[in-house]
């Protein structure tokens, strides 16, 4: 009975919270120069404090516009809210200190996107990644 | 040098009508590579006593911004991009178009960029952002800190910029920025008005010359390895200077009476020392934010066979704020904001002595503020302010008595693409 209420509790949990930072994949370009990179690198990346790969090609993050994943990624990686996320690259805008990721609507997109584009980095569910990309490991 | 034009006073719904009416543009493009964004919205304002920025005794309207931005970029280091603002305030802009921003932005590295043109001034959380009302949840920053009658000395500056990221391992990271550049002013702006036209008596406010001679801003933020925990300090310096020509003798009807003229006299006031100090905290939904300023500025008046007149000033403000995101379409916020024009007289004694109330000597202002947002790029805001003290309530626009303790009422309607 003990083991049964668990599973129960497993798999409810499963259901109801999103994807965490174990499902997400952070993906480049395979001439890429790293196969990792700290949190606070993938940060500055994100918010487009850091602009180039070590050697000087220029770094080329998108985005998804909306979903599950794109939560997730900020919640786990960027420490921020949608909200939060948008009103920064807001302000880059408005401000004019920079232009945001591109945003794509859907993970097909990031990965064809980052598969062609020397530099290129995203982020998608570990389940859609396929083709020659390189997985980022996030210490 | 500045002229006066002729004011707009409609007001209401003058520009972003022609944004929300336009059907196409409403979104964000590209035309190419040039990337095209925007934004247009419409206040309200109402005040319990003191008309304050604008006739707001009686609700005003005048109260709207709209600005459109291209940027494009023109290589892997190069940005080049100009932002036009217009915005009405009262007596302020008028909704005449003017250049917000516009230079070319080289990044040499992760460390080291460099914006030439006119710059946004960085000082504190929000100075920048201070004119788009999306970024934040209050329709009214702190105004202890964001003076609404400083927005266009603070605002940006024609010059250049340099700074960067400069990454320090488990120490977090350090953005940088240091601004130094130089500007025209506008009269007709409340800040302006309220600076120099009672110092000027018997000039037409277009004879005035106004300008910023210059600017230097610095601006550190750390991200300190706490997270959510940013860190900030600013430091600028600046001269401004009012110059008008002298007012002949002026004979009346009767030959033996003559009406006085004024010599050419010229305003100097020099910002000798604005610091502020910042302090932010994000936690999931939750952000809390506070920030100190204190200003140590110089007016000098030179009128000619008059001599010169010299006086200091020392002023500071603090606030504290909180705000929380409840869900994808509300999130409410609140912030109690302290202001002293005078840091040494913070009881308004030597106001009295001067014949004037205690409560110019402070305002105290506490505000709750709700920021929905219904759909992808619409926002309303509904704001409420408590203010004890009328130290930021301009006389020129309060002829008759000011009332200590008073109420805002603020609403606020923005469009963004």
């Amino acid at each position: 009975m003990k083991k049964t209420v668990l599973l129960c509790l497993i798999l409810l949990v499963s259901v109801v919270l999103p994807a965490r930072a174990g499902s997400i994949v952070v993906v480049a370009h395979t001439d890429v120069p790293v196969s990792a990179l700290s949190g606070d690198e993938l940060q500055r990346i994100f918010l487009g404090k850091k602009m180039f790969w070590n050697g000087g090609r220029r770094i080329f993050p998108v985005c998804l516009k909306r979903g599950g994943t794109h939560e997730s990624f900020l919640k786990s990686y960027m420490d921020m809210n949608v909200s939060q996320f948008d009103i920064f690259w807001r302000q880059a805008v408005f401000v004019g200190t920079g232009t945001p990721p591109t945003a794509f609507g859907s993970e097909r997109e990031v990965i064809d996107f980052v598969r062609k584009t020397p530099g290129g980095v995203g982020y998608v569910d570990s389940s859609n990644v396929q083709g020659e990309l390189k997985i980022i490991k996030v210490k | 040098m500045t002229r006066k034009r002729p004011g707009l006073k409609h007001g209401f719904l003058t520009f972003p009508l022609l944004f929300l009416l336009v059907p196409g543009i409403c979104q964000s493009f590209e035309i190419g590579t040039l990337n095209v964004h925007g934004f247009a919205s419409q206040g309200y304002l109402r005040t319990t006593d003191n008309d304050y920025l604008a006739k707001t005794k009686k609700g005003s309207t005048e109260f709207n911004d709209v600005a459109v931005n291209v940027s494009k970029e023109m290589s892997d280091r190069l940005r080049v991009g100009c932002q036009f603002l217009a915005r009405d305030l009262g007596d302020a802009g008028n909704d005449k178009a003017n250049l917000d921003w516009g230079y070319g932005d080289y990044r040499f590295r992760d460390e080291l960029g460099v914006r030439v043109g006119k710059v946004k001034r960085p000082m504190g959380l929000y100075n920048e952002g201070r004119d788009v009302d999306m970024l934040r949840t209050s329709i009214f920053l702190p105004q202890s800190v964001y003076r609404e009658d400083m927005r266009d000395i603070m605002n940006a500056a024609k010059g250049g910029a340099v700074y960067g990221t400069i990454p320090a391992e488990s120490l977090g990271s350090f953005d940088y920025q240091y601004v130094y550049g130089s500007k025209d002013l506008d009269l007709d702006s409340v800040a302006l008005r309220r600076q120099f036209l009672n110092r000027f008596p018997g000039v037409d406010v277009e004879e005035i010359e106004t300008n910023i001679r210059y600017t230097s801003t610095a601006h550190l933020f750390w991200n300190a390895p706490v997270k959510g925990l940013k860190l900030g300090v600013s430091y600028e310096t600046a001269r401004i200077e009012a110059s008008s020509p002298a007012v002949p003798d002026t004979p009346t009807n009767d030959p033996d009476v003559v009406v006085p003229g004024q010599p050419a006299r010229h305003l100097r006031i020099d910002l000798d020392s604005v610091w502020v100090t910042s302090v932010q905290y994000r936690r999931g939904d939750l952000m809390l934010t506070a920030e100190y300023i204190d200003t140590v500025q110089k007016f000098t008046m030179d009128s000619g066979p008059e001599g010169r007149v010299s006086r200091k000033g020392h002023s500071l403000g603090y606030y504290g704020g909180i705000d929380y995101r409840f869900n994808p379409w509300l999130e409410v916020g609140g912030y109690y904001s302290v202001y002293y024009p005078n840091k040494h007289d913070r009881n308004g004694s030597e106001l009295v002595a001067y014949g004037m109330p205690d409560y110019m000597g402070w305002q105290k202002d506490a505000c709750i503020s709700f920021r929905f947002d219904p759909v992808p790029g619409w926002i309303c805001k509904l704001e409420g302010h408590y203010i004890d003290g009328a130290a930021q309530v301009f006389d020129y626009q309060n002829p008759q008595e000011v009332e200590e303790r008073w109420g805002l009422f603020a609403a606020k309607v923005t469009y963004s693409f």
